[in-house]
C-alpha cells in the first residue's frame, strides 16, 4: 500500500539538477511557487508547466515516476475541481438538483487543480533530486542569517533532518505492524467508516509505542556522542556555489519575471 | 495438486517497488516442496529473501509471478479467502512483542481467534490452550497488562497470539532474536514439543545453525533471493566451504569433528550436537585404551 509513495522520496542520480547546490534548488522552488500564484490564464499555466517539465527532463527522472507523486493527492485534486466547478457564479452549464455547474467554475476548477498539481510537482522535484542531508544543510545555511534575530536555525534544520530521516522508517514500521496484525486476521480494508476507525487501534497503539521508544533511543544516542546543539559545530560537507548555480538561478529568475509580467 | 504436501512453491519471484527506479529483486525462481508435518528451517544472511518468502505463504505478499499451493490449494487467485488462509498458516513475525496492543494478555491473545469468528467457550479454550503451549499460567497471566511483563514473557504472549488461531502450518521468523540463552532454549523446546505432539508443519526462519541442527528435518539455505543449498542438517553441514562462502557457518561441534576426521582420526563428522560427538569420541578413546 505504501510502496507507491514517491512524494518526498530522494532518487539518487547525477544530473545537472542533482549536482546543483541545495540552496539554489530551495530558492528555485520558492521562485516557482511564487510564480504559480502570480500567473493567470491558460497560457501562463502552460508556460509554468513546460518550465517544470523542462526541469524534469534535465533531471533525467522517469516522467511517470514523478507524476506518480500526485497519486496520493488525487482526492484533494478532484475535490478542488468539483468545488470550484459548482461554487462559482456565472453562465450556467448544467444543473444537478440545487447545484449549478458554471462555465466560469469550469475554467477556475481547471486552473486551480493545475496550480495545486504543479505546486506539488515543483516541490517534489526538490526532494526527488536532493538528498535529505543536503536539503537540510541548504535550509540551515539559508536560515542562518536569521539566527541573529533569535531563530534557532540549526535546531530547526536538525529537527527537519530527523523528521525526514524517520519518515521512511515510520512507513516501514506501519507496514510491518499492519502485516503482523493482518496475519492475525485483522482487516484494515473493509467495513463501515466507524468500524474501520476502530480497526486502526491494533495498528496505532504499537506504532506510537515504537515511535516513542525510537525517539528516546535516538536522544540517548545523540547525547552519548556529545550533541550540544549548533554552537561551534563545523561541517564535513561544505556548501559551495558554482557557476552552474548562478547561471541556472539567473535563468530561472529571468524566465519567472517574463512569465509573471506578461501573462 | 498433491495433498500430502503442506506447501508447494513453483517458480516464485518477487521484486520490491517493481517498475520504479528503486526496484530491487528479493526472490528469484524459488521452487520447493514441504511435506505435511515436517520441521523445516530457512536460513540465510540478512537480506537473502527469507522474510519476503515466508510472507508469501499466508498471502501477505501476493504471488507475482509464480504459484504457491497450501495443502493442495492454489493461493494465487483473486478469489482466495485470505482469512481462511491466515487461519491455516500462522505467521509469527520478528520481534512479535512489538505488535502487542491490548490492555490484558487475554485480550491480546484472543485478538486473532476473535477475528476468525471464535466466540464464548471456544475462544476461551483456544486462548487457554495457546497459553499452556507457551508455558504461561492462564490464571496468573490472563488479566495482567502486557506492560508489566518481561521481554521473554511478552514474546510468549505474542507467539501464543498466533497459536491461538490454531494453524496447521506455523511459521516463525527468528523467534529467538534478542532473547537471553535460557528463554531462547525454553521457547525452542516448546516449539519442538508442539511439533512432536501435534501434526503441525513448522517453518523456522533462523540465523543460528545450532538451532537448525537441533530442530529441523530439512534446511533451505537462501542466498540473494534463491535457494543455494538444501538438505538434512546432518548432510548439509558437511558442505562447510559452500556455507562459509555464503556468509554462514556450521555448528562448532561439527567443525571440531570435521577437523578430527581430516587429521586421520576415524570419527564420523556427521553429528548434530555435542552429545553425539562426545559419544563417538568416548567410544574411540575406550577402544584405543
Amino acid at each position: 500500500m505504501l510502496d507507491g509513495m514517491t512524494l518526498g522520496q530522494y532518487v539518487p542520480g547525477d544530473s545537472l539538477i542533482h549536482r546543483l547546490d541545495p540552496r539554489t534548488k530551495i530558492i528555485a522552488s520558492i521562485v516557482l511557487i511564487v510564480l504559480l500564484f502570480l500567473v493567470e490564464g491558460f497560457v501562463g499555466y502552460l508556460l509554468v508547466a513546460s518550465g517544470i517539465m523542462a526541469i524534469i527532463v534535465i533531471s533525467r527522472l522517469p516522467l511517470d515516476f514523478v507524476l506518480k507523486g500526485l497519486k496520493p493527492l488525487r482526492l484533494i485534486l478532484i475535490l478542488t475541481f468539483i468545488l470550484h466547478l459548482f461554487m462559482n457564479e456565472g453562465r450556467e452549464l448544467a444543473r444537478i438538483g440545487p447545484l449549478v455547474m458554471t462555465y466560469e467554475g469550469l475554467i477556475r476548477g481547471i486552473l486551480m487543480t493545475a496550480r495545486l498539481g504543479l505546486l506539488v510537482l515543483a516541490t517534489s522535484l526538490l526532494t526527488l533530486t536532493t538528498s535529505p542531508i543536503r536539503l537540510t544543510d541548504g535550509l540551515e545555511a539559508l536560515l542562518n542569517p536569521f539566527s541573529r534575530f533569535g531563530l534557532p536555525a540549526h535546531e530547526v534544520a536538525m529537527m527537519m533532518t530527523i523528521a525526514l530521516r524517520f519518515i521512511p522508517t515510520l512507513f516501514e514500521e506501519t507496514e510491518k505492524i499492519m502485516k503482523a496484525q493482518k496475519a492475525r486476521g485483522a482487516d484494515f480494508e473493509s467495513g463501515k467508516l466507524t468500524e474501520r476507525a476502530k480497526n486502526l487501534v491494533p495498528l496505532l497503539v504499537p506504532l506510537f509505542v515504537s515511535a516513542f521508544r525510537r525517539a528516546d533511543e535516538l536522544a540517548v544516542a545523540m547525547e552519548a556522542r556529545c550533541y550540544r546543539g549548533g554552537e561551534g559545530r563545523t561541517k564535513f560537507h561544505q556548501l559551495a556555489l558554482t557557476s552552474a548555480d548562478y547561471w541556472s538561478l539567473s535563468l530561472l529568475t529571468l524566465y519567472a519575471l517574463v512569465v509573471a509580467v506578461f501573462f | 495438486m498433491n495433498k500430502d504436501m503442506a506447501i508447494i512453491v513453483k517458480d516464485l519471484s518477487y521484486t520490491y517497488k517493481a517498475g520504479t527506479p528503486l526496484a530491487s529483486k528479493a526472490l528469484e525462481n524459488i521452487n520447493l516442496e514441504i511435506p505435511k508435518g515436517q520441521f523445516v528451517a530457512i536460513i540465510g544472511q540478512t537480506g537473502s529473501g527469507k522474510s519476503t518468502f515466508v510472507q508469501h505463504l499466508n498471502g501477505l505478499i501476493r504471488t507475482s509471478p509464480g504459484h504457491i499451493w497450501i495443502c493442495g490449494e492454489d493461493i494465487g487467485g483473486k478469489d482466495v479467502n485470505l482469512k481462511e488462509l491466515r487461519h491455516k498458516v500462522g505467521l509469527v513475525f520478528q520481534y512479535p512483542e512489538h505488535q502487542v496492543f491490548e490492555e490484558t494478555v487475554y485480550a491480546d491473545i484472543a485478538f486473532g481467534p476473535k477475528n476468525l469468528g471464535y466466540t464464548g467457550e471456544e475462544l476461551e479454550k483456544a486462548v487457554r490452550q495457546a497459553m499452556h503451549l507457551v508455558k504461561l499460567d492462564y490464571a496468573d497471566f490472563k488479566d495482567r497488562s502486557p506492560l508489566e511483563l518481561s521481554g521473554g514473557q511478552l514474546r510468549r504472549v505474542a507467539i501464543a497470539g498466533v497459536l491461538a488461531m490454531q494453524p496447521s502450518i506455523l511459521i516463525l521468523d527468528e523467534p529467538t532474536a534478542g532473547l537471553d540463552p535460557k528463554t531462547r532454549d525454553e521457547i525452542l523446546e516448546q516449539i519442538r514439543r508442539l511439533h512432536r505432539e501435534t501434526d503441525l508443519t513448522v517453518i523456522l526462519v533462523s540465523h543460528s545453525m545450532e538451532e537448525v541442527a537441533r530442530l529441523a528435518d530439512q534446511v533451505f539455505v537462501f542466498h540473494r533471493g534463491t535457494i543455494a543449498l538444501q538438505g538434512h542438517p546432518r548432510e548439509l553441514f558437511q558442505e562447510e566451504e559452500a556455507l562459509t562462502s555464503l556468509g554462514l557457518g556450521i555448528p562448532q561441534v561439527v567443525r571440531v569433528m570435521r577437523r578430527l576426521a581430516e587429521s586421520g582420526i576415524p570419527v564420523d563428522p556427521r553429528v548434530l550436537n555435542t552429545q553425539e560427538a562426545a559419544e563417538q569420541i568416548i567410544r574411540r578413546w575406550r577402544a584405543h585404551a
